[in-house]
């Protein structure tokens, strides 16, 4: 009878650990995600609002004059990461980033509609729209572990 | 006494669960702990930045007032409420939680410092962020003729040259352009760093040419580049020092009004005039006569297509602002604010990003300011009556035939209303 009990603790004790165990790496993947989004928006969005102009642009890579300086933010498909590059410094500031992509528009509103901004080039972008999706695997699946993210940031600076 | 070996095992095995239980209760304590102090941890980390963030509006609050005090009180800085203190002037404002301190100094070139404060989430420290903003007085007249890209002058005799509509001595009795009385403050620039960014032919330029750096200018066929002594002097070419590669033309973004009323209007068969008083107004097409009389805006949604003797009449003390979003405009053979001597600081046209093209056709007469930066501007014909008068700032711009180009020196002085940010740096 002992033993039968003993078992029936140690069965439950087992699957106690092993679900609070996946609960704390959920958790701890979605607070993970939501520091390092947290933290690559506050730096892109400082830099892009204080950036002097859009150098080139792709909507995986789009490069920013700075002053005397280029930063440059690039999404790396193969390593599944976004990263920032200033001059020849490198830093990762999205890691296990499923998609991500630039978009670039215009400032002034479209013919009729606010807050709708016509599409831009290289020569008159005033706003630019960041999107990602991030994930973390939990004994190999997505669940409850994606963050996706989207925040446009206006050019601040307007003449010369 | 005797104890009974039964009662032994019970208490033992009563032992052995209380263990069990409080194992199981320590371990489940213990992940509620740290699952709570996780928690805890995340939520403070969530209201720190989402104050961090906060405080950003509360920075551009400041910059906002800041701005909107320069432009209402562009000479007298100490008015409303703003202080002067050891070599800047400043003010604090209270909103919501928190509060921004922001200073002004340097009134040529005005330097914004906004700094906000919030309280920081569960303490009764500050938040704090701080930007600093140049700006400078926002002028889309330009210096001349203008252009992003490439501006194209080979027709058969171009002119371009300047006069003041606000001087006696280089203008007519009215404040018009008058030929007697030129002056040789023209520009024409392009930002455009590539080789032939401006090309000249035979045009006669009383002024100077300049390209984006790297750029250079085709080379003068008959042309003339230079001061009125240059050009008295009979030399073909352009005048040392009339010839730069630092264009750097600003091309600011157009603060259109969202929308406006139905224009009155006088219908005579198929044609009709618009009567503009004081107001914003809004049209799909314009194809008929504008007369203005007061202050007015006009919003031309679709088609802009207008011509005639006096296709916009602007009586005296009026003003009109034409927001174009049509993608093609078109300047008939007619006068634009040329008759009753009207002076180019009163007809401004604003082409939208959406007005890729404009044209000016036959001979024009029209006083008045072009800022299309999106748009590329084709002025043909030409060659009788006063053709254009003003200024024009475009995407590029070419010039056929023989157009005549007049810049209103007045324009740079009396700049346009509002500021624009030339520079944004956090702290």
């Amino acid at each position: 009878m002992a033993v039968g009990v003993g078992c029936l603790v140690m069965t439950a004790l087992a699957a106690f650990t092993l679900y609070s165990t996946r609960f704390f790496l959920t958790l701890r993947n979605c607070v993970d995600l939501d520091g390092q989004a947290r933290h690559a928006v506050d730096r892109m969005s400082q830099e892009i609002r204080q950036a002097d102009r859009v150098i080139s642009y792709d909507p995986q890579k789009i490069s920013f004059a700075m002053g005397t300086n280029t930063v440059t933010y690039v999404y790396d498909a193969n390593g599944k990461s976004l990263l920032r590059y200033w001059g020849d410094r490198k830093n990762v500031l999205l890691s296990g980033c499923d998609s991500a992509r630039f978009d670039i528009f215009m400032r002034q509103a479209t013919n009729a509609v606010y807050e709708t901004f016509p599409a831009a080039t290289v020569d008159n972008a005033k706003v630019v729209q960041i999107t990602w999706s991030c994930s973390r695997s939990v004994l190999g699946t997505k669940e409850n572990t994606e963050s996706m993210q989207s925040a446009q940031v206006v050019i601040r600076k307007q003449g010369k | 006494m005797k104890i009974s070996p039964v009662s032994i095992r019970k208490s033992r095995s009563q032992g052995n669960v209380l263990l069990v239980a409080l194992v199981v209760a320590g371990v489940t304590g213990l992940a509620l702990v740290s699952y709570l102090s996780l928690i805890s941890n995340q939520s403070a980390m969530t209201a720190r930045s989402q104050t961090w963030n906060s405080a950003m509006p509360l920075v551009e609050a400041g910059v906002e007032e800041a701005l909107a005090h320069v432009t209402q009180s562009p000479d007298k800085w100490d008015t409303n409420g703003w202080t002067w203190t050891s070599g800047f002037y400043w003010v604090q404002r209270n909103m919501g939680d928190g509060y921004y301190f922001v200073t002004l100094s340097n009134k040529s070139e005005p330097v914004i410092v906004s700094k906000a404060y919030l309280r920081a989430p569960l303490s009764s420290n500050y938040i704090s962020r701080t930007v600093r903003v140049s700006v400078r007085n926002k002028n889309t007249a330009g210096p001349g003729i203008g252009a992003q890209k490439g501006i194209d002058m080979n027709g058969n005799k171009l002119y371009v040259d300047s006069f003041d509509s606000t001087d006696p001595t280089h203008s007519d009795a009215n404040g018009s352009y008058d030929p007697t009385e030129r002056k040789a403050g023209a520009t024409v620039a392009s930002n455009l760093g590539i080789q032939d960014a401006v090309s000249l032919g035979n045009a006669d330029i009383w002024g100077r040419v300049a390209t984006g750096i790297g750029g250079s200018i085709d080379a003068l066929k008959n042309g003339v580049v230079g001061s009125a002594a240059f050009h008295a002097s009979g030399t073909i070419g352009i005048e040392t020092g009339y010839a730069s590669t630092d264009a750097d033309l600003p091309f600011p973004p157009i603060e259109a009004p969202l929308m406006g009323s139905s224009p009155p209007m006088v219908t005579s068969g198929s044609s009709y005039t618009l009567l503009l008083t004081n107001g914003v107004f809004e049209i799909g097409s314009l194809k008929g006569e504008i007369e203005v009389h007061g202050n007015a805006t006009l919003i031309v949604r679709t088609e802009f297509d207008i011509k005639g003797n006096n296709a916009i009449r602007i009586a005296p003390g009026g003003h009109l602002d034409l927001y174009v979003y049509a993608s093609s405009a078109s300047f008939g053979a007619g006068s634009y604010n040329y008759s009753d001597g009207g002076k180019a600081k009163d007809l401004r046209y604003y082409g939208m990003p959406s007005n890729t093209y404009l044209s000016f056709n036959g001979n024009t007469s029209f006083v008045g300011v072009i800022y299309a930066p999106q748009a590329h501007v084709d002025m043909n014909g030409g060659g009788v009556g006063v053709n254009y008068a003003g200024s024009l700032m475009a995407k590029s711009i070419k010039l056929n035939g023989a157009y005549a180009f007049h810049y209103d020196e007045a324009l740079a002085k009396l700049g346009s209303p509002g500021f624009v940010v030339t520079s944004w740096n956090e702290l």
